[in-house]
């Protein structure tokens, strides 16, 4: 029984259909990030400018993904860049600077969700902080053929955009960032624990969102 | 049913749920999520602003620097004026009256200035005459020279 992905599912597929660029977080890219920190926190403009080079796309990602309007996100992602220059030379290397510029990211979001009162969106499943377990999903759940067309992104993004905001800040961080636990931890204040717990939730909702589509496609 | 059961007698830990290959295939979907870049307007826009906010941490630097020793000093020379500046008399208006203390008061300046002028030994009298005649620039500032020439 093959639990695994279809093997012809494959990510080079996958990057051709959707576009995607992977941003590979090696040792190498450390190195380059570190330096150009250095120069930011010397306020060297021209290094700044290098910085958000690296970091607009993911960032804006990431915000668009949670705040759903692009109008919104642009204004945020500026913000989040703007709060990085002003406060570079407090930045202290305790944490990576990915995190920190991720919490600034994630503050800035819960601030706008809260000012413009915004009912969470559906969360489907109970969060396991609240004390209730949640049952183990179906193992038999496998997408067999998937036709990686702009449906399925679209289909994709919408489940993600019902989630609510706990679940889709861990999934995103963890699944889309590559983050590990302790850095999400770090991230949005909370224990390792409740980051897998939220994880695992996230998870599985996209897959209960999923299965209808998938099972008339298949 | 044997299913359920396998999974109450054997409860899988939080980690071993998330490396389960159901989990695997989103994980895999999420982290292909297309890049979304913002426009060149938007790029544009955080240039300037960041150029702003350069010249700002800049024109910030330069009158922090500017008035911090500036303000030192006036602090000091504040301090040094309230310290040692010379006190001025206020009595002179009491003497210009026709009262009884104004005479006393002008007795006083007399005698002082008499004193001032001629020297500790000289009487009420004298003083006064000195006085009367000698027209000083200060009362403070006796000169023999302007006595010599009486």
């Amino acid at each position: 029984m093959n639990n695994a992905p279809d093997s012809s599912f494959n990510s080079l597929s996958m990057e051709l259909c959707w576009g995607a660029k992977a941003l590979s977080w090696d040792s190498r890219t450390e190195g380059a990030i570190d330096a150009v920190i250095e120069r930011c926190r010397k306020n060297d403009e021209a290094a700044f400018g290098q910085f958000v080079d690296l970091f607009q796309s993911r960032v804006y990602g990431f915000v668009l993904r949670m705040v759903k309007n692009p109008d919104e996100a642009a204004d945020i992602t500026q913000e989040v860049f703007i709060r990085a220059y002003q406060n570079f030379h407090r930045f202290d290397n305790r944490s990576s600077v990915r995190t920190w510029l991720f919490r600034i990211a994630h503050n800035l979001c819960i601030d706008r969700a809260r000012k413009l009162a915004r009912t969470p969106g559906m969360v489907g499943l109970v969060d396991a902080d609240d004390g209730e377990e949640i049952a183990v999903p179906d193992e038999r759940w496998q997408p067999e053929q998937m036709i990686l067309d702009a449906e399925l992104l679209g289909i994709f993004e919408a489940a993600l955009a019902a989630m609510s905001d706990k679940l889709k800040t861990v999934l995103l961080l963890h699944d889309r960032e590559d983050m590990q636990y302790e850095e999400i931890a770090a991230t949005l204040g909370i224990p390792v624990g409740t980051v897998k717990s939220r994880l695992f939730l996230a998870r599985a909702f996209m897959q209960k969102a999923l299965t209808p589509y998938l099972g008339e496609r298949s | 049913m044997n299913q359920q059961n396998h999974q109450q007698n054997n409860p899988m830990s939080i980690d071993d749920k998330l490396n389960h290959p159901s989990q695997a295939w989103v994980q895999n979907m999420v982290n292909k999520l297309p890049d979304e870049t913002p426009s060149l307007a938007w790029r544009s826009q955080l240039n300037e602003r960041i150029r702003l906010e350069a010249k700002r941490r800049a024109r910030k630097r330069f009158w922090t620097f500017a008035l911090s020793p500036a303000a030192g000093l006036a602090t000091v020379s504040a301090l040094v004026a309230l310290v040692w500046m010379p006190r001025t008399p206020q009595a002179e208006s009491v003497a210009t009256g026709s009262s009884v203390e104004s005479a006393i008061v002008r007795a006083h300046q007399d005698e002082v200035l008499g004193v001032d002028v001629a020297g500790s030994s000289v009487s009420y009298t004298e003083s006064a005459r000195f006085a009367s005649r000698v027209e000083l620039p200060h009362p403070d500032e006796g000169s023999l020279i302007e006595l010599e020439s009486l």
